[in-house]
């Protein structure tokens, strides 16, 4: 018999325990499932609020991206009637970049030379805004009676009133101003910004004044005629617009011109059943009464199907409300459908607005953000049960192991590595059940415009944090418990059962 | 049988194995003390054939895990091949577990999920055994048990006494000096209990392996060298096995 001395246990390698750890998961396959079903349900979870935030912050991008570049035409028919107020040129141009053809237009109106300093006292303005309207009414009336918008400015020119000003704003808590520097006290640059408003004002009023003379001069010179005629039928009038001084590229036009041409068309189809027979022949066509034929139940019913559409045509011209060969049947199912999904995309725009989005968790609005958080937790608890129980009910085996030799670390091993196994598999089917269900049911609440406003690498990246998720919980849910485990020694742990 | 036991030359190598001194245990649960031991001292020598008996709650089982290293004594000492028990770390307590002692426990304790090679050949892995050597020490064991044919068999498709016979497979996988078991014919009828009880002994015999036995079992004590008997937490005799076995044939020739 050869006489030992007592050295260190050496440890095992890293094939082994694997083997051993996926042994284990494989006899204990049913109880292992359990386990894997909770992660799996939990990432689920997470990862569909997940999901469900991100797509609707996308398809909110996305359609009123969309939806400003359908209104072109309205924009500018806009834009060429009404020279705008000093708010709505803060609020526009404060979105802007200072190189884009708008700024610079604002520039050559308001004739002024500094860019760089006007685009940035600008910025401030809208963030000052901002913050008055985003404040309580009590709170706002508190601070400058009934002044809103940039008549707040102008109502704390007055040194008195911005003394009692600032001094009710120390008052209020729960309300301080943004802040526009680092190291710069909020307060002195409010004060900055007040003493340079008049005259920032004065050149936005000087802009507007010259807007106002280009919109007279242009109606003056095409005798009043209406803007829409003017799009669709004068060709030199691109010219005269960028010679009042507006700045439009040959492509907006181009897009400005096709869009007036859809209005001008609707216009003419919506009157040609102003009339009483039209009304009638349609009423008897479609089993309807006649007060019920409305431009509406035109373009939900009839500019539906091809056929409708050509019977349709044809009965027009027989009463000779439409000329003959105005319109085919293709053109006006296109219309129909152009209206349609313009409708969709403010449809889906509407159901995608989250509140409170600009200040709060990824931009995705305080209520989506505590959901997040509140399904993380839901998450852990989960995980940390299904692991706690898992290790407490292995507390024999851990026994046996450690009779056998077993180092503490190796305990620690095998469980750990349970854990992130479970948590991997667990995690990546709850990442795909949690896209699947996430955009699914966002595809029902906001339509197709889902697929198109989808960012795949968003979605990617948050699959990857949620299966991370996964393992993290799952291995902090197991590590204590082990720990616990392995430090007992064998007959203390084979007694807890 | 005898024969063997003859071989055994225990007079020249008196080396003690396991000392105990003062040895004491208390489970303490809230204001209730259980004094489970109160002071145990025993010398056991190297290649000894013990078995420690005593009714159940007496402590034996106490004993028996402070002596294996398998739970820590609340004061007093324990010196196995006079190492203190206490001082060793808990990487050196692996080693001891894993090379110097083997356990049988009264309820087989095999790993589920593992076939009864696999089983065998695990403290070997603990131990730093290539695999390919463990296996063919895992045979051999089996062999020696005489499980050869069923290595691939899992615990829950065998017999008890099949799973005991792995477990003491398992136990002298590394070499041991000492096996420690607690009970280990107990869960098993009197045939199979006869098997194990043969096993054990030819180990002793054969390889010299220091045997330990927690027991109810009367067969032991015509094998055991010397009987350990406890009561009430403390040592309440220690005797030879010619001394009992006199004492057995009265209680015998009393009865007939």
């Amino acid at each position: 018999m050869i006489d030992l001395e007592i050295k260190k246990q050496p440890r095992l390698g890293l094939k082994r325990v694997i083997q051993l750890t996926v042994n284990g998961i494989k006899y204990r396959f049913f109880r292992s499932l359990v386990t894997m079903v909770v992660i799996t349900v939990a990432i689920a979870f997470l990862m569909n609020s997940g999901v469900e935030s991100l797509i609707k912050r996308e398809v909110n991008q996305y359609s009123s991206e969309q939806i400003a570049n359908e209104r072109l035409a309205i924009f500018w028919l806009a834009k060429l009637k009404n020279a705008g107020t000093v708010d709505s040129h803060i609020e526009e141009l404060s979105q802007l970049d200072k190189q884009s053809d708008k700024f610079k237009e604002f520039m050559a109106f308001a004739q002024v030379k500094d860019t760089i300093e006007i685009h940035q006292e600008i910025i401030k303005a809208a963030n000052y805004l901002n913050f008055f309207n985003s404040m309580n009414y009590g709170n706002r009336r508190r601070l400058v009676q009934q002044a809103t918008q940039s008549r707040i400015f102008d109502y704390l020119q007055p040194p008195e009133k911005q003394e009692s000003f600032f001094a009710t704003l120390s008052e209020i808590r729960s309300v301080s101003l943004p802040k526009e520097e680092e190291g710069i006290d909020p307060e002195e640059s409010f004060k900055g910004f007040l003493g340079s408003w008049p005259s920032l004002k004065a050149s936005i009023q000087k802009a507007i004044l010259a807007k106002e003379q280009a919109i007279l001069n242009l109606s003056q010179q095409h005798k009043d005629a209406e803007l829409l005629e003017l799009l669709l039928n004068n060709q030199g009038f691109l010219q005269d617009i960028r010679n009042a001084g507006f700045m439009i590229s040959d492509a907006d036009y181009q897009t400005v011109v096709e869009q007036s041409t859809d209005i001008a068309n609707c216009r003419i189809l919506e009157k040609s059943i102003s009339g009483l027979k039209m009304k009638q022949r349609l009423a008897s066509q479609f089993d309807q009464h006649p007060k019920d034929i409305t431009t509406r139940f035109l373009w939900d019913e009839v500019f539906q199907s091809n056929d409708d559409v050509e019977w349709y045509i044809t009965v027009a011209e027989e009463e000779q409300v439409l000329s003959k060969g105005q319109y085919t049947a293709e053109t006006v199912v296109e219309l129909a459908e152009s209206k349609e999904r313009f409708a969709s995309l403010s449809e889906s725009l509407k159901e995608s607005r989250i509140k409170n989005s600009k200040n709060s968790f990824l931009g995705l609005g305080e209520r989506m953000g505590w959901l997040l958080l509140v399904s993380l937790v839901v998450c852990g608890v989960g995980i940390a049960n299904a692991m706690l129980m898992t290790v407490t009910e292995r507390f024999r085996e851990i026994a046996t192991l450690k009779c056998l030799g077993a180092l503490d670390s190796f305990i620690m091993t095998i469980f750990v590595l349970e854990a992130a196994l479970l948590g991997t598999i667990g995690g990546i089917f709850g990442v795909i059940l949690g896209l699947i269900i996430g955009v699914g049911r966002m595809n029902v609440a906001l339509g197709n415009v889902v697929w198109t406003a989808m960012q795949p690498k968003e979605l990617i990246i948050a699959s990857l944090i949620a299966v991370v998720a996964g393992i993290v919980l799952a291995v902090l849910a197991a590590i204590y418990p082990a720990l616990k485990a392995s430090r007992l020694a064998p007959m203390e742990a084979m007694r807890i059962e | 049988m005898s024969k063997e036991l003859e071989n055994k030359d225990l007079t020249n190598d008196k080396r003690v194995i396991i000392r105990t001194v003062n040895l004491k245990k208390e489970y303490a649960k809230k204001d209730v003390v259980t004094r489970a031991l109160v002071g145990v001292d025993v010398e056991i020598y190297a290649k000894e054939f013990i078995s420690i008996m005593g009714p159940s709650g007496s402590g034996k089982s106490t004993f028996f895990n402070m002596i294996g290293g398998l739970d820590s004594p609340s004061s007093g000492r324990v010196f196995i091949d006079e190492v203190d028990v206490a001082q060793l770390s808990a990487p050196e307590l692996a080693f001891l577990r894993c090379r110097k002692i083997g356990y049988i426990f009264q309820s087989y304790n095999l790993i589920q999920y593992q076939t009864a090679l696999e089983n065998v050949t695990t403290p070997m892995a603990f131990a730093g055994v290539p695999t390919d050597d463990a296996r063919k020490r895992g045979m051999e064991l089996l062999d020696l048990v005489g499980l050869k044919e069923r290595w691939f068999h899992r615990p829950i498709e065998m017999s008890g006494g099949q799973q005991q016979r792995v477990a003491i497979a398992r136990s002298m996988a590394n070499n041991p000096q000492i096996l420690l078991c607690d009970e280990p014919t107990a869960n098993l009828d009197h045939h199979t209990g006869q098997d194990i009880l043969d096993i054990l002994e030819r180990v002793n015999a054969e390889k010299g392996v220091t045997i330990i036995c927690a027991t109810h079992d009367y067969r032991m004590m015509d094998m055991c060298d010397r009987l350990i008997w406890i009561r009430d937490g403390g040592v309440d005799r220690i005797a030879s096995r010619d001394e009992v076995n006199i004492q057995l044939s009265n209680i015998e020739g009393e009865d007939a």
